[in-house]
C-alpha cells in the first residue's frame, strides 16, 4: 500500500482542493481513495462539488475537523490521506444519514457483523435527538463476534455556524451527511490499535443517582452536580467551559473500558451538567487531572506497544480529543511526534469530539473522551 | 494564565474533596451513634435496655469495689394491674400507658440515675446515693396511681443495695450483678403479695 498524506491551508476551498492535488499528482500516478478532513470555515455546500470537479472521483470521504494531522504538523484547512493498494487491499464506504431512524441501529450491527473480518473506521457527526456516543454504545449490543478489536472511529470536530448549525458533518456519494455516519472498510490490511489515556482519579468518590444520555443531574445524597462543577469555577475570571478538560470526570465502576471511560464536560446549565458521551445512573465518578508530560508518556507508551504488534506500517491513524489536545497546551505536537517517530509513518488524524474503540476484553465498543486512538496499518 | 487556571482548579477541586470527606466522617460518626443508641436504648420508651444496663451496672459495681463511701441502690418496678389495660383498651393503648410511666420515672429521677425498661412491664433504676430511696419510690407510686386513675394502675417494687445485700464484695462482678437482680426481684414480689393481701 502507497500511502501520503497532504494539507493546504489556502484560504479558499477550490484553492485548497487544487494546492492539494498538485501535490498528490507529484507522488501518485493513481489512487484508490482519499480521506479529506476538512477545517468546518470552508463553505460545507460546496465540498463535494469541488472535490469532484478537482479530483474527478466518487472514491472519497471528506468530515469536518476543526483541526487535523499531516504528518507531525497541526492542520488548520485540509488535510488528505492518499491511499493506493499494491497488493489485496480493498475499500469499501457504509454509511447511513440519519441515525435516529428506528432501524439504524440494527442495520449498522449487521454490517458489523457481516464484516467481522474486515477493519472499520468509522467517522461520525455529533447526533442530533439520539447523541453518536449512544447510538454506538446501542450498536455495541447487537454485535455478534469476538474479539471486537476491528471497529475504531472519531466524531468529527466543528463549531456551531451563523445558523446554529453545528458543522460535524461527513461528505461521501455526493452526500452531506448530517446526522449519520460513514464507515470506511478496510478489506486485506493488518493493523494494530491502542488507546492513550494518562489521566488519573483523584480524591472522594460520587454515586451518579440521576443521568440522561450526555447529562449528569444528581450525585449521591441528592447533591446537583452542577453546584459541585461551579464550586470548581470560582474565583476563575471570565470562565470558559474548556478549563473543566483539565480535570474530566473518571468513571469508576466500568471496568471493561480499554482504558478508564472519561467524560468532558461540555456545558454547566442550572439543573444539570452535559457532557461528550454518555452517563449512566449508578456509575461512580472521580474527577481527575492530568499534565502534559503524564498524556505524551501515556502517548509513547502505546506507540511501542503498537510498534511490538505490527513492527512496521505503512499508515498511521491518530484520533485525539480536542479536550486533550487542549490540555497538552503547546505540546500538541508532541503526541503526532511521538507516533511518527516510534513508527516510522506518515500520519493521518484529526481532533475529535469523541472517540470509538473496544473496551478491554475486546467484547464490546465503547465510545471515549479525551483518549488519542492510535492506529498502525499495513496491507496484506 | 493557564497555569493560575489550573492551580485555581485544583485548589476548588481540593476544598470540594474536604468538603465532601468532612461530610463523609460526619455521617460515619451519626451513624456509629445511632448504631450505638439503637443498641443501649429500649425502642418503645427510649429508656436504657437490659444490655446497658448490666453494662453499666458492672461498671458501678467495680467502682464502688474500690470506693465503698457511696452505695448502689437497685429498684425493681413491676406494674400492677398494667395486663388488664392490654387485654381491655388494646397493646396500642398499653405502649402508650408504658410510654407515659417511662416520662414520669425519667422527671422523677436525677439525670445521673440510669433508668431501664428491664422487661414487659418492668424496670430497674440504679441509683448511687447514700440515702435510702424508700421515701421517693413511695411518693412516685402514689403520683402513677393518680396519674393512671382510671385504669387503677400502680407498681410494686423492691430494693436491693450493694454492698449490703451482698456477703462477699470479692466475688465475679456478674455473679453479684445476677444476686442484685434476684433479692431486688424477690422483694418486689413480696412487695406485690402484700399488697394484694391488702387489697
Amino acid at each position: 500500500m502507497k500511502t501520503q498524506v497532504f494539507k493546504s491551508q489556502e484560504k479558499t476551498l477550490p484553492f485548497a482542493l487544487e494546492n492539494i492535488k498538485n501535490q498528490i499528482d507529484k507522488n501518485f500516478d493513481s489512487y484508490d481513495f482519499l480521506i479529506f478532513a476538512i477545517s468546518p470555515d470552508y463553505p460545507y455546500i460546496d465540498i463535494n462539488y469541488y472535490i469532484k470537479k478537482v479530483f474527478n472521483t466518487e472514491k472519497y470521504l471528506g468530515f469536518h475537523a476543526i483541526h487535523s494531522f499531516c504528518d507531525t504538523e497541526i492542520v488548520e484547512g485540509i488535510s488528505v490521506a492518499v491511499i493506493k493498494f499494491e497488493r489485496t487491499g480493498k475499500v469499501e464506504f457504509f454509511y447511513l444519514e440519519d441515525i435516529d431512524e428506528d432501524d439504524t441501529v440494527i442495520k449498522t450491527a449487521n454490517y458489523f457483523n457481516s464484516n467481522p473480518d474486515k477493519l472499520h473506521i468509522v467517522i461520525g457527526g455529533l447526533g442530533n435527538k439520539k447523541r453518536f456516543g449512544t447510538f454506538i454504545e446501542e450498536v455495541s449490543q447487537f454485535i455478534n463476534y469476538q474479539p471486537v478489536n476491528n471497529i475504531i472511529g472519531g466524531v468529527s470536530s466543528g463549531h456551531r455556524d451563523a445558523n446554529g448549525e453545528v458543522l460535524s458533518y461527513q461528505f461521501v456519494d455526493s452526500k452531506i451527511i448530517k446526522n449519520g455516519f460513514v464507515i470506511i472498510t478496510l478489506s486485506n490490511i493488518d493493523f494494530a490499535i491502542d488507546i492513550a489515556l494518562g489521566f488519573k482519579p483523584y480524591g472522594v468518590t460520587y454515586e451518579i443517582k440521576k443521568a440522561k444520555d450526555y447529562k449528569l443531574y444528581l450525585v449521591d445524597d441528592n447533591r446537583n452536580f452542577s453546584d459541585i462543577t461551579r464550586s470548581f469555577m470560582k474565583g476563575i475570571d471570565n470562565f470558559d467551559i474548556r478549563y473543566l478538560w483539565y480535570i474530566p470526570i473518571y468513571i469508576l465502576d466500568d471496568e471493561e473500558g480499554y482504558v478508564a471511560t472519561l467524560r468532558t464536560f461540555k456545558k454547566v446549565a442550572k439543573d444539570y451538567v452535559e457532557f461528550f458521551g454518555p452517563i449512566k445512573e449508578g456509575q461512580k465518578l472521580k474527577l481527575s487531572f492530568a499534565t502534559p508530560e503524564e498524556l505524551l508518556k501515556e502517548n509513547f507508551k502505546i506507540a511501542k506497544k503498537v510498534k511490538e504488534r505490527i513492527e512496521y506500517c505503512e499508515i498511521l491513524f491518530d484520533f485525539s480529543c480536542t479536550a486533550r489536545q487542549y490540555v497538552l497546551e503547546e505540546r500538541q505536537r508532541e503526541e503526532i511526534e511521538i507516533y511518527v517517530s516510534t513508527l516510522n509513518s506518515n500520519l493521518f488524524g484529526f481532533f475529535t469530539f469523541g472517540e470509538i474503540g473496544p473496551d478491554k476484553h475486546l467484547k464490546k465498543l465503547k465510545f471515549y473522551n479525551e483518549t488519542s486512538i492510535l492506529l498502525a496499518m499495513k496491507e496484506r | 494564565m493557564r497555569e493560575e487556571i489550573k492551580i485555581r482548579l485544583l485548589q476548588n477541586l481540593l476544598e470540594e474533596v474536604t468538603k465532601k470527606y468532612d461530610s463523609i466522617l460526619y455521617l460515619k460518626e451519626q451513624k456509629l451513634k445511632d448504631t450505638y443508641l439503637m443498641a443501649i436504648k429500649d425502642e418503645l420508651t427510649g429508656l436504657y435496655n437490659r444490655y446497658y444496663l448490666k453494662d453499666y451496672l458492672a461498671k458501678l459495681i467495680e467502682k464502688l469495689k474500690r470506693n465503698q463511701n457511696n452505695k448502689l441502690f437497685l429498684i425493681f418496678i413491676d406494674l400492677d394491674n398494667f395486663k388488664l389495660i392490654n387485654d381491655t383498651y388494646g397493646h396500642n393503648k398499653g405502649d402508650n400507658v408504658l410510654k407515659e410511666v417511662a416520662e414520669i420515672l425519667t422527671v422523677n429521677f436525677r439525670k445521673y440515675d440510669v433508668i431501664s425498661r428491664y422487661g414487659g412491664d418492668e424496670f430497674i433504676v440504679l441509683l448511687e446515693s447514700n440515702e435510702h430511696p424508700t421515701k421517693k419510690i413511695n411518693a412516685l407510686r402514689q403520683k402513677i396511681e393518680e396519674n393512671f386513675k382510671e385504669f387503677n394502675l400502680s407498681f410494686s417494687y423492691g430494693i436491693s443495695i450493694f454492698p449490703d445485700d451482698i456477703e462477699d464484695i470479692n466475688m465475679e462482678t456478674q455473679e453479684i450483678i445476677k444476686q442484685l437482680i434476684e433479692i431486688a426481684d424477690k422483694r418486689m414480689y413480696e412487695d406485690k403479695t402484700k399488697r394484694e393481701k391488702v387489697i
